[in-house]
């Protein structure tokens, strides 16, 4: 009986063994990349990894999707590879892969879903290594202070998949740029309510005013309605591009500028990281201007054009907005369905107005602060009325690309997140001029039509 | 301190380095439960240690370092001042017989870089508080063990500096040890293993001071330059030194900081200047702190001579209150616990304070030979913001809060060290301007 005992304990043994030998093998093989591209439904992620530093680096070291996809061992990894294993077997066979929008997936505040920080540190023990910059330093220190609501990926997008840097100051974009070919010598004097192309003298940048007739209407179709009467005015065509944005920074750039600074006007600070998300610039709208910098913008432009630019009022904003459709227009047609990134105004059609991008593609500021529904009248018509409150928060109007397409409305509107939108920003003090966290506001200029008698 | 938690910290630290020391309270109670202070550090290779400023301080750290234990050597000096440094380097010759070769000395506002760099495991940091941060993060960039004074800044920038520095030595595993001698005392960690173990209750508040008479001043000579003469005058300029309320009352302000377990959340204070005679200091300041659980410290200070002296701390709870250092009393006041004092210690009233300058250097040197490094950086920069606040309270006689301090961009000093005028604002401060 002994003997036999015996026989069964050593073969259970042996049976364990060959278990744990293949659950070792079946781990190592399920854990590889190979295994991870072997349902060809992401092979750019394959690609913009071996452009990474994560692929390729002066310490040959190779990080491997599951070192960053999955947490570290003995945190969870088991756990989290069934669940991951579980939804991919799910997907692969009932879903659609080319339906996936990947570039949404891999903006910060997805990509933290499926990135695990423990993983981060596993390999990156060391928060303030002896080669970490000052500004690294002072990065660093944030996140060590809000460590619970930062991930390493806020600012380290990059470092898995990609080549570009976010995390530092950007002084290249305000490199002036040398080939160009017209210098525009004055600016466009207006007399008439007609569409013009502005000018800004000594400069190759012009854009294109929409002419805006005067009329009355009701505004605020979610709270009390209001009456209002907008006199005459013009509109951007488009939001306020890059090209016509940097020759602002350029122009004003805080940060080792001379003296002679335009009428006193401080400029903004370079930006941290790269605020076009690496996009592109050119015509695509300025994004991520704080709603002072868009302020203080507007102040440049009348300043070197010689008239009195600003930002439209919410009532002016809306009044457009409820012109620009006519009632068979198909939405779809006007707006930037991306749901990740801005687009150039080209790839939309102009609306009843002649604008573009109205609805989506970026947010627009207003000059109004947010409140809820601010206006008190029913009764009485509120002539150009405009909401000044000490609060920090503006309208913004319109929606962007990330906003629902039924959302894209006259009156939807929405408020800064001051915070919210500045949660990454490391500097002490934050940076009155970049919101760090938030790519998809920008804005457009209003120019008031004045009658000469 | 909004999110950086010193619980968290502490257990990363304690997590990631096993025996590890780090800052704070939790930490050093479990120092002082489970180590008990060693005479003398253990032998081993010899460890060399650089001075970086030569004025007394340096000089007593420099001989303290010294009786920590056997096989240390102090191989390099470096001070602003020649004169300084050569009065250190024959006060070193004197009382410890050691000669510190020519070329070992370096004079001048860089000379710490070249202490770093003379082949010196150990940098013992004595300057002026001012230069605190900078020196800091040399040393600890070059992988040195330090000793240095408090205070460790005079204003948050400099504080946010030895933070980081400070969390850097921690992940090199690297030792810093700090002049806040209490933690050092054989008297003080025993009361507080008691209080921390509730022998008092939960903790009501607390009363802290060090009321004294006017400590020392240089008056300018006409060959020195403004900067020399404000260098040499250090203790009466804020910019230098902190004020005294960060120079010097700070050690209760610590005391206080370690035994609630925790730094303050604001506070509201004023002071004035009565007596003092140059710089631009206060020389009183009366601060009501509030710690976490509305737990009030009452803090006072005072530089002016023929006034009343009391430079002792009371902290008090639900059970009775102590005097921190030796005594534990119940609620009506009745002595319930002493410290037991030998023959020695009864005889020799400050012994515990003379052998506490010495523990630190045998507490650091431990650490490095046991490779179990001990890490006092941000607890002492903790408590440096303590008192900074509360002078910034009194200079401006706002209330102020350690979330605006810790994220203030208020930085003291010259822009540039030239020996020649100092561009710093002179002008005493005045409250509710």
């Amino acid at each position: 009986m002994g003997y036999k005992r015996l026989i069964q304990l050593l073969l259970l043994i042996v049976v364990l063994v060959l278990i744990r030998f293949l659950f070792k093998k079946a781990d190592r093989y399920t854990s590889s990349n190979a295994y991870c591209n072997s349902c060809h439904v992401h092979n750019h992620a394959h690609v913009s990894w071996m452009e990474s530093v994560h692929y390729s680096n002066c310490e040959g070291v190779e990080v491997a999707c599951v070192d960053c996809h999955l947490p570290p061992k003995g945190q969870g990894f088991y756990k989290a590879k069934l669940h991951a294993g579980i939804r991919d077997l799910y997907a692969f066979h009932f879903k659609d892969s080319t339906t996936y929008n990947w570039a949404q997936k891999s903006l910060p505040e997805n990509a933290r879903h499926h990135t695990f920080e423990a993983s981060c540190i596993a390999c990156h023990p060391k928060l303030f290594p002896t080669h970490l910059s000052k500004n690294g330093e002072i990065a660093h220190w944030h996140y060590k202070q809000h460590s619970d609501e930062l991930h390493c990926i806020d600012c380290h997008i990059d470092v898995g998949h990609g080549s570009s840097v976010k995390a530092s100051h950007n002084y290249q974009i305000l490199e002036t740029q040398s080939n160009v070919d017209t210098i525009y010598q004055s600016s466009f004097s207006l007399v008439e309510l007609k569409d013009f192309t502005e000018t800004i003298p000594k400069t190759n940048i012009s854009f294109s005013m929409v002419a805006i007739q005067g009329g009355t209407t009701t505004i605020g179709a979610s709270g009390k309605p209001s009456k209002v009467k907008i006199s005459p005015f013009f509109i951007g065509q488009i939001e306020v591009t890059w090209d016509e944005y940097l020759v602002f920074l350029r122009e004003t750039e805080a940060e080792g500028r001379s003296q002679q600074s335009l009428d006193g006007l401080s400029g903004a600070t370079p930006p941290w990281g790269n605020p076009d998300q690496g996009w592109g610039m050119g015509q695509r709208p300025a994004i991520t201007m704080t709603h002072h910098a868009a302020t203080v913008y507007c102040q440049w432009l009348s300043a070197r054009t010689g008239k009195n630019y600003r930002l439209p009022t919410e009532a002016e904003w809306e009044y457009v907005a409820q012109n620009a459709l006519k009632a068979d227009d198909k939405i779809e047609d006007f707006i930037n369905n991306t749901k990740d990134l801005t687009l150039e105004p080209e790839d939309v059609k102009f609306d009843a107005l002649g604008l573009r991008h109205l609805f989506g593609n970026v947010k627009e500021f207003c000059s109004d602060s947010y409140s809820d529904w601010p206006y008190q009248s029913e009764e009485s018509l509120l002539l150009d009325p405009v909401i000044r409150l000490s609060v920090n928060e503006h309208v913004v109007k319109g929606g962007s690309f990330k906003t629902d397409v039924n959302d894209l409305r006259p009156s939807y509107r929405e408020s800064t997140q001051h915070d919210k939108w500045m949660k990454t920003d490391p500097q002490i003090p934050k940076s009155i001029w970049w919101y760090s966290d938030c790519n998809d506001v920008g804005f457009r200029v209003v120019l008031k039509y004045q009658q000469k008698d | 301190m909004s999110n950086y938690s010193r619980r968290d910290f502490i257990n990363k630290t304690v997590l990631a380095s096993g025996a590890a020391l780090a800052a704070g309270v939790i930490a050093c109670n479990y120092n002082a439960k489970a180590k008990i202070l060693r005479e003398s550090a253990p032998d081993g290779p010899l460890l060399r240690a650089g001075l970086v400023g030569c004025g007394s301080r340096g000089t007593g750290a420099a001989v303290n370092f010294l009786e920590a234990g056997p096989n240390l050597e102090i191989v390099a000096l470096g001070d602003a001042f020649d004169d300084k440094l050569q009065q250190c380097r024959r006060n070193l010759n004197e009382k410890k017989g050691i000669t510190i070769d020519s070329e070992k000395c370096f004079v001048g506002f860089d000379a710490y870089e070249k202490v770093i760099d003379a082949g010196v495991d150990v940098v013992l940091l004595a300057t002026p508080p001012y230069f605190r941060p900078q020196q800091f993060e040399a040393a600890v960039k070059a992988g040195k063990h330090v000793f240095m004074e408090k205070p460790v800044a005079v204003d948050p920038v400099g504080v946010r500096s030895i933070m980081i520095n400070g969390i850097r030595a921690k992940e090199m595993g690297l030792s810093v040890v700090t002049g806040t001698i209490k933690r050092h005392q054989a008297d003080y960690l025993a009361t507080y293993d008691r209080i921390s173990s509730g022998e008092i209750g939960e903790i009501t508040s607390g009363n802290c001071y060090y009321n004294q008479g006017k400590l020392w001043h240089v008056n300018p000579k006409s060959e020195w330059s403004e900067l020399e003469a404000m260098v040499r005058n250090w203790v009466n300029w804020t910019w230098l030194s902190g004020d005294h309320i960060v120079e010097q009352h700070i050690h209760n302000l610590d005391l206080m900081n370690w035994f609630i377990g925790a730094h303050p959340l604001e506070a509201t204070g004023f002071g004035s200047r009565q007596r003092r005679t140059t710089g631009d200091q206060y020389d009183n300041f009366s601060v009501d702190y509030t710690y976490p659980n509305q737990v009030h410290v009452h803090s006072m200070c005072r530089q002016i001579n023929g006034c009343a002296n009391n430079v002792t701390d009371q902290i008090r709870g639900t059970h009775g209150y102590t005097n921190c250092e030796n005594t534990i009393y119940t609620s009506s006041g009745e002595q319930r616990w002493k410290y037991a004092l030998t023959e020695e210690q009864k005889n020799d009233r400050w012994y515990f304070f003379w052998r506490a300058f010495i523990q630190e250097h045998v507490d650091l040197v431990t650490a490095i030979r046991m490779q179990q490094p001990i890490n006092e950086a941000v607890q002492i920069a903790e408590s440096s913001l303590t008192a900074i606040m509360g002078r910034i309270s009194a200079y401006t006689g706002k209330k102020v809060t350690w979330d605006e301090m810790l994220n203030s961009e208020v930085h003291l000093g010259p822009k540039h060290f030239i020996m020649g005028d100092v561009a710093v604002s002179k002008q005493i401060p005045v409250p509710g301007k």
